[in-house]
C-alpha cells in the first residue's frame, strides 16, 4: 500500500491542479468506443485497477491477495480519426504466501514499462452501421515487453450505447525468454440517464494461452458499470466479479467454478479523464 | 457473492430501463430536448448555400454526432444555443471557420 501513495498523491495534484480543464467521456472501463480524440484534443487519464482475492488453497495458496495496476496517460488527438497515447504501467501486489511455513506476507512493486497506444477510428459511428476503430499498443519495459491490438465496434442508439472489443496480446516475459499470448472479448451496454450520468452492465472473458501452445484458462466477468461526465472531466466504475471460469491445465484455484490461479475473484476499475 | 452481483446487476437493469419506461413518445435526448436524426438537413435559405450545406452536415457528423445525439436547434433560447455552441466548440477542438460554419449551419435549422 505505501507504494500507492506517491501515485495517488500526483493524481490529487494533477486533479486539483487541472479544475478548469476539459475532457471527452468514456462509457465503460474495460472496452473502447469507437470514437477517438478530435484533432488538437489533449487529455490526461488516470486508471486504477484493482484485482483482488484468489485463493488461499489449492496449489495458488494466495491468501488476501491484492493487485493494484496503476497507468498514468496522456492522449493526443493527432486527427479527427487517429489519436496517439503515452503511458506509464506500474502495479503492486500483495498477498500472504501459504507454501510457506508459516504462511509469509509479501509484496511487490513494479514498474512496469511504458506503451504507447494508437487508435485509428476506420468508421465513424455517424456515419455508418457501427463505428470501427483499430487499436495498436506496444510496450516496454527492458525486461517484459508486449504489444496488444484490438478491433473496437460500437454504436449509438438513442440514449443507449453499446461497445464490442476483440482483443489479443502477445506478451514476452523472464527476460524476454518466454512467450504468452492472451485473447479477450469485451462487452458494454450503457444508457445515458441525462447529460451527466450513465449505467450499464460490462462483461468480459479473458483467455491465456502460454506460448501458443495450449489454452491455459477462461474468465468471465461481469458487473455494473456507472460513469459521470462534465464539460471539463470525466470518471467511469466498473466493479466485476468473476462469474466463471475454468483452467484447462487441472485446477489449481481448487475452484469447480472459478479460475483463480492468474484471475481474481473481483475487478475493479477507475478511470478519471481531465481534458488539457 | 452471487447475492452481491445479481444485485449489482439488477440495480444497474433498473436504473436503465425505468427512465426509458417514463419517456414521452416523442423522441427524446438524455437532456429530454427532442433529437434529430443524424442525416437531417436544413433548407437552403439566404447566407447558406448548398454546398456550405454540405460541408456543415460533414462536419456535424464528423464533430458533433460523432459523440451525442443531434439536438434540435429549433427547441433551445436563442441565448441558450449560442451558449451551447461556444461550449461545445471548444470541446470539439473546432476551427474559427469550422465554428463559424456549423453556427450558421444549425442556425439554420431555426424559425
Amino acid at each position: 500500500m505505501r507504494y500507492l501513495i506517491p501515485h495517488v498523491s500526483v493524481t490529487a495534484a494533477v486533479l486539483a491542479c487541472l479544475v478548469s480543464a476539459r475532457a471527452d467521456e468514456r462509457r465503460f472501463t474495460y472496452s473502447y468506443e469507437p470514437e477517438v480524440l478530435p484533432e488538437g484534443g489533449l487529455e490526461f487519464e488516470q486508471w486504477i485497477t484493482l484485482r483482488t482475492q484468489r485463493t488461499s488453497g489449492g496449489e495458488v495458496k494466495q491468501g488476501n491477495f491484492n493487485l493494484w495496476e496503476l497507468r498514468q496517460e496522456l492522449e493526443y488527438g493527432v486527427s479527427d480519426n487517429y489519436s496517439v497515447s503515452l503511458y506509464l504501467n506500474a502495479a503492486a501486489e500483495s498477498f500472504r504466501d501459504y507454501t510457506q511455513t508459516p504462511p509469509s506476507d509479501r509484496s511487490q512493486f513494479d514498474f512496469q514499462g511504458v506503451s504507447v497506444e494508437n487508435r485509428y477510428m476506420v468508421l465513424n459511428p455517424a456515419e455508418h452501421v457501427a463505428g470501427l476503430t483499430l487499436y495498436l499498443e506496444p510496450r516496454y519495459s527492458g525486461d517484459q515487453a508486449e504489444i496488444e491490438e484490438k478491433i473496437i465496434l460500437g454504436q449509438r442508439y438513442g440514449n443507449w450505447k453499446w461497445a464490442l472489443n476483440l482483443s489479443h496480446a502477445t506478451e514476452w516475459i523472464d527476460n524476454l525468454h518466454t512467450t504468452e499470448g492472451e485473447v479477450e472479448v469485451s462487452l458494454g451496454l450503457a444508457r445515458d440517464l441525462n447529460q451527466h450520468w450513465s449505467v450499464g452492465l460490462e462483461l468480459r472473458n479473458h483467455n491465456e494461452l502460454p506460448d501458443y501452445r495450449i489454452w491455459e484458462n477462461t474468465a468471465l466477468y461481469i458487473g455494473p458499470v456507472i460513469s459521470y461526465r462534465q464539460e471539463k472531466w470525466w470518471t467511469a466504475l466498473t466493479v466485476m466479479p468473476q462469474v466463471f471460469g475454468a483452467n484447462f491445465n487441472g485446477n489449481p484455484g481448487g475452484n469447480s467454478w472459478l479460475e483463480l490461479e492468474a484471475h481474481e475473484r473481483v475487478n475493479v476499475r477507475l478511470l478519471i479523464g481531465i481534458s488539457l | 457473492m452471487q447475492r452481491l452481483l445479481l444485485a449489482s446487476l439488477s440495480a444497474a437493469l433498473l436504473a436503465a430501463v425505468v427512465p426509458g419506461c417514463r419517456s414521452p413518445a416523442a423522441k427524446v435526448g438524455a437532456s429530454s430536448k427532442p433529437v434529430l436524426s443524424p442525416d437531417a438537413r436544413p433548407a437552403p435559405r439566404v447566407g447558406l448555400s448548398a454546398e456550405e450545406i454540405k460541408k456543415g452536415a460533414k462536419l456535424s457528423l464528423g464533430k458533433c454526432v460523432r459523440c451525442h445525439q443531434l439536438y434540435d436547434p429549433a427547441t433551445y433560447q436563442d441565448t441558450e444555443w449560442r451558449a451551447w455552441m461556444v461550449k461545445m466548440s471548444r470541446k470539439a477542438h473546432l476551427k474559427p471557420e469550422q465554428e463559424e460554419l456549423l453556427s450558421r449551419y444549425f442556425a439554420a435549422f431555426r424559425p
